[in-house]
């Protein structure tokens, strides 16, 4: 009996691995970043208590009930703030804890009262914003970006309450919301010129979360601006940590064996920024900390002294965002009438340095106070140029249309050349040509029109090129790059749908466009975003020529469709489906198959049986090659067959035999005439070869659109500076409108398509493929 | 009337009976439940599928006849499966690349002759040829792979030879596609005829001569009348079917009939009394794959001159149906395999359209069928063939 069972096993195995095969080819890598980009500092990860807020009163600790006694006596100002925590307790030395100080001691100030609600679940955010602003407050603070969301909406309901979100970065200006956020550079700026003032090894190390958050970046750059501004001799290792947002702040063996490398290397203070990442290389400095040879380290975001005892052997200090500051500063603006909204910049500041205080000399001390002071007041500026609003004074606004990294503004002045990314695979085997190609498109672009023109003054332009790899993480850290560049105007690429699907969200929260030569994934234009544009035709685009010859030029009207389960097949499947009904034609049959079966009569008798006038496929030779061939065998060989490009090639011919004689196939046609013919020749003289790959024409083209669109969209301003509005530049890429390109004329539309390509229809005779048109 | 009375309650009472035991025994494996569930489920669908007249007599006959003779070439893989499995109680997982390395060489075979013109002056001698070279082939493969990665192993735990399998099966194509690359190879046109004295059939007129070519075994296409509707018949799914059914016959009479027959069953019982009684197990263990590889290789030649297209990958698809038909049909019997490889050919072309299922789910529904005939028959629908010693 043993092999009986031995069977059943055996067969689910089988069952798995078919199903596994049947999806293997198919699936289409699409990254996909799903986790919330985690900010630096950790969220507060208190388990939440399984009781209700229940009513405690006491002098130190308010109730959680909004409703029951206030802990500040109000002097009747009717001043009531209340404020709702991240998912954790109010005292958890942390941003809670911090926030609701703030709260504590603008309510004492001004003279009202307040109350907090500790959240239990991430599901109650709006239900407790509610419950406050049902019960008549004039403030509410919410606390952590996790509320970000819940935070905007409330203040889309009750419009007479001002929001206070901490650590919510405000894209677009409501009048009751302020989002309190930090510079983070500054921060780091001051922790470096501590570390620079204490190392005596003239080596100093950083440890952070990803690069991909543009905070973490701050906090580093600012750190090593910090410390060379204070020992311009300093060696700064600055270390990222390589995984993506999911473990980039929750890996703290790997923040620990980058702070013992450091080490080795001889620096002897560590800043450790990144969540439970940085914690980790600052227990590992603590560990390794001696008497003969101190080390020190600096933690990040609060007083970490309070949190993280493992770190007390070095922890000297820690880069602080001031949240009480912050709070308390906006709470009295609005109590004075003059509600900030939009964004305000806290200060940031150094924490006590507690047991340490003697270890850091007083004459360090005062430097950093007074350091701390020039930086709040902008006199000093940390050269950072990184995002938005870090030069700019803590109490400014930024501007209504700015987004997480940047505003959409971009001032060049006169003489200065308007800088485009430009991205794509420019190594890696197999992708190296089709990104060195699209390259040479662009700078040839660039050679025949060096400069734009706007008010009569011409500006020079470039292009910055960077390596995607063709890959998700690659696109995610390029469109990083651009979007922390406030230079760059807009952004050629990228090359693969992989990279532009990462890149896209990054540019989009920058409001920066792209425009790509070459990513052809349907999905990409389907979601109304401004930031994704395209010059390259999508795998859909034959659809509606293909309809057309099928209805009008042989007269069928009753189709069967078949397709391969791809996302080409469906997708064009669909398309010529769509366009084929609505000339009035019917699908008779739609049917499916799998790549890779042989045996295909079975579904061919079914089609057969509806009687059709065509079978159009969509796929790729193997399939059609035996779907041609086998629909002889269900008496269908006087039924035309159709396909796409996949299918016309000269292994279609071979492989279906007699049967491909008559079969149509749609396909782009090669570029041709004078001035591909001009630009070929201009390519082979700059770079010795013809090109190599088929998407130089695209970003030549692209650049086109971009160029002309910079044109229309940039201004002169008092001082002769090209001013560029990034959200404008967008709207006057799709507005874009029978521009001459090398590919036929471009015509953008709403969501950013602006392909176009010559598409025929080819017949196979007698072993070839001819054009019908050319008949 | 009393005596009436008693004789129809002495009628009723199995049927009670045998329903109460049935309903226990759903009670008691709700799996049955389950199982029973789906096929009542199938079965409506089926007939409102047939009552709508979406589904029509023609139809099911041109599929029954196309799904046969893919179940031929199931059942001609399956032989070799269950062969190997009936004596050596192993998967041999590389039995489909065993098919595959057949019908691949055999097309440099046919290929050459087919640029010589020989193929067409000669065809049967041509098709002999490739045959021949595919079967030699396939045996060679199959011995090779014996001796190099199953007979070190005999006696492993069974799933090392299990595991064996799977590799050698990946080693196989990975080498292919090494040595002749990916893209597909294609088996010429080949038309056979025979018979023109019965069959007037291709003729062409000459000067009012008509001259027949007679009937095309292999590629021909021919109407044909039959019970009130016209079917487009094709020789070739006969010859398909005929092959299975006399390859199986003669595997059967081998197994049963002969003193290597005799060995092998022996040797299937008890490896160690059969040497005691000398006979080499060795030798015989050869003989077994050696027949259920020139199994394979004729059964690779007959799918390269139906479907053409041949490519180092054509195995594993195939080889996975082949062994799900073995085991269907019941693993370990000859007929059983036979049965199988038709069911599973006839369930994969007839049931998208019979229940209206998107045609991709093909692969679902055919695994499913194994499903729903295992909960049923665990041991197939013919039964194991148990020469094993059973407690």
């Amino acid at each position: 009996m043993q092999h009986r069972k031995m069977f059943w096993l055996l067969s689910l195995v089988v069952i798995a691995s078919l199903a596994l095969a049947a999806c293997g080819p198919q699936a289409t890598p699409t990254p996909t970043p799903t986790e919330e980009p985690a900010a630096v500092e950790e969220t507060p990860t208190v388990e939440p208590t399984v009781e209700e807020p229940t009513a405690e009163p006491t002098a130190e600790e308010p109730t959680a009930e909004p409703t029951t006694e206030p802990t500040v006596e109000a002097a009747a100002a009717g001043l009531k703030i209340g404020l709702v925590t991240d998912v954790g307790e109010v005292d958890d030395r942390s941003f809670n804890q911090s926030a609701w100080e703030g709260v504590q001691a603008a309510a004492a100030a001004l003279g009202g009262e307040a109350s907090y609600i500790e959240t239990q679940d991430s599901t109650d955010y709006a239900a407790n914003i509610a419950e406050f602003a049902d019960n008549g407050y004039n403030i509410i603070v919410t606390v952590g970006f996790a509320l970000g969301e819940a935070t905007i909406q409330a203040a889309a309901d009750y419009p007479d309450i001002h929001f206070i979100g901490v650590d919510q970065y405000q894209g677009e200006a409501l009048p009751n919301v302020t989002g309190l956020v930090f510079n983070e550079d500054q921060a780091g700026y001051l922790a470096g010129v501590l570390a620079a003032r204490m190392s005596q090894t003239g080596t100093v190390a950083g440890v952070y979360g990803t690069d991909l958050i543009p905070a973490v970046v701050l906090f580093a750059r600012g750190y090593e601006a910090g410390a060379l501004a204070t020992n311009p001799d300093i060696n700064v290792i600055t270390t990222f940590h390589p995984g993506g947002l999911d473990v980039a702040f929750t890996d703290p063996e790997w923040g620990a064996q980058t702070a013992a490398q450091a080490i080795d290397q001889n620096a002897d203070v560590i800043f450790g920024a990144g969540g439970k990442t940085g914690n980790g290389a600052l227990t590992e400095t603590a560990n390794r900390t001696t008497a003969d040879k101190p080390l020190y380290c600096i933690g990040v975001d609060t007083d970490q002294w309070e949190t993280l005892d493992e770190a007390h052997p070095c922890l000297i200090s820690s880069a602080m965002k001031l949240i009480p500051v912050g709070l308390e500063a906006i709470i009295n603006q609005i109590v004075a009438g003059e509600p900030p909204s939009g964004n305000y910049y806290g200060p940031v500041g150094l924490a006590s340095f507690h047991d340490f205080a003697d270890a850091v000399p007083a004459e360090v001390q005062e430097e950093l106070t007074t350091i701390a002071a020039q930086l709040t007041s902008g006199e000093l500026a940390t050269g950072v140029t990184l995002g938005g609003g870090e030069a700019e004074a803590p109490t400014e606004e930024a501007p209504a249309e700015a987004a997480a990294t940047g505003t959409s503004i971009v001032t060049i002045a006169p003489g200065d050349t308007v800088l485009l990314g430009f991205s794509a695979a420019l190594s890696g085997e197999g992708v190296e040509p089709l990104g060195v190609d699209e390259r040479r498109g662009a700078e040839l672009k660039l050679a025949e029109r060096p400069t734009i023109t706007v008010g009569g003054v011409e500006f020079p332009v470039a292009i910055d090129p960077q390596d995607d790899l063709c890959s998700g993480e690659g696109g995610q850290t390029v469109a990083n790059r651009f979007a922390s560049d406030e230079r760059i105007v807009g952004v050629i690429g990228h090359m693969c749908s992989s990279s532009c699907t990462a890149a896209k969200p990054v540019y989009e929260a920058a409001n920066l466009t792209m425009i790509s030569p070459s990513c052809t994934a349907p999905s990409l234009t389907e979601d109304g975003s401004l930031a994704f544009n395209r010059v390259v035709i999508t795998d859909a685009f034959q659809g509606p020529t293909a309809a057309n010859f099928i209805f009008n030029t042989l007269g069928v009207t009753r189709i069967a469709t078949i397709h391969d389960g791809s996302p080409y097949g469906e997708g064009l499947v669909g398309a010529t489906g769509d366009a084929f009904v609505a000339l009035g034609g019917e699908i008779v049959s739609a049917q499916a198959i799998n790549v890779g079966a042989t045996d295909f009569r079975g579904v061919l008798e079914e089609i057969a049986s509806t009687d059709p006038g065509l079978i159009y496929f969509a796929g790729f030779v193997a399939e059609g090659a035996k779907l041609a061939e086998q629909r002889a065998d269900a008496g269908m060989q006087d039924v035309y067959f159709m396909g796409a490009d996949g299918i016309k090639a000269p292994e279609f011919i071979e492989a279906a035999g007699d049967a491909a004689e008559g079969v149509y196939a749609s396909s782009p046609v090669p570029l041709s005439g004078d001035a591909y013919d001009a630009f070929i020749a201009a390519y082979t003289e700059a770079y010795g070869e013809a090109p190599i790959a088929p998407y130089h024409a695209t970003a030549y083209d692209a650049v086109g659109v971009m160029l002309d669109a910079i044109e229309k969209v940039g201004t002169l301003d008092a001082d002769g500076n090209l001013v560029i509005d990034r959200v404008a530049l967008s709207q006057a890429i799709r507005a874009t409108k029978d521009y001459p390109g090398l590919t036929g004329s471009l015509t953008c539309d709403a969501n950013g398509e602006c392909g176009n390509a010559l598409v025929d229809v080819f017949v196979a005779q007698n072993g070839n493929w001819v054009s019908t048109s050319a008949e | 009337m009393v005596s009436q009375e008693a004789n129809a309650l002495r009628r009723s009472e199995p049927f009670i009976e045998r329903l109460q035991r049935f309903g226990k025994s759903m009670l008691r494996s709700p799996i049955t439940l389950v199982g029973t569930i789906i096929i009542a489920v199938i079965i409506v669908q089926a007939l409102s599928n047939i009552l709508q007249g979406e589904y029509d007599f023609e139809l099911f006959v041109k599929q029954l006849m196309v799904g046969l003779a893919q179940g031929s070439i199931y059942a001609l893989v399956a032989l070799g499966y269950t062969l190997v499995y009936g004596i050596l109680f192993m998967i041999n997982f590389a039995h489909g690349e065993v098919f595959m390395a057949g019908t691949y060489i055999g097309f440099f075979a046919i290929d050459a002759m087919n640029k010589t013109g020989f193929l067409e002056q000669h065809t049967l001698l041509s098709l002999l040829i490739v045959f021949l070279v595919a079967i030699v082939s396939s045996v060679l493969v199959a011995v090779t792979l014996e001796r190099i990665a199953y007979r070190p192993l005999r006696n492993a735990p069974r799933l090392v030879p299990l595991i064996t399998a799977i590799g050698a099966s990946t080693f196989l194509q990975r080498a292919f596609v090494g040595l002749f690359g990916s893209s597909p190879r294609v088996y010429p046109n080949v038309h056979f005829y025979i018979l023109p004295q019965v069959f007037h059939l291709e003729c062409n007129a000459v000067d009012g001569v008509e001259t027949c070519l007679g009937m095309d075994l292999v590629s021909g296409r021919y109407p044909l009348q039959f019970l009130g509707i016209e079917i487009l018949f094709r020789p070739f799914y006969l010859v398909v079917f005929l092959a299975a059914i006399a390859m199986m016959a003669t595997l059967w009479y081998i197994v049963r009939r002969t003193k290597t027959g005799k060995a092998m069953r022996a040797v299937a019982e008890d490896k160690a009394t059969a040497s005691l009684m000398g006979i080499n197990v060795d030798s015989v263990i050869v003989t077994t794959f050696v027949l259920g590889a020139a199994l394979a290789g004729a059964a690779g030649v007959l799918f390269a001159l139906y479907n053409r297209q041949v490519v180092p990958t054509m195995g594993f698809a195939p080889g996975l149906k082949a062994f799900t038909a073995a085991v269907l049909g019941g693993i370990g019997n000859i007929p059983g395999a036979a049965v199988g490889g038709f069911f599973l050919g006839i369930v994969e072309a007839v049931a998208p359209s019979l229940l209206n299922i998107p045609n991709q789910l093909e692969n679902v529904i055919a695994f499913g069928m194994l499903v729903l005939v295992l909960i049923f028959r665990p041991s197939g629908i013919l039964g194991e063939v148990l020469t094993e010693k059973k407690a």
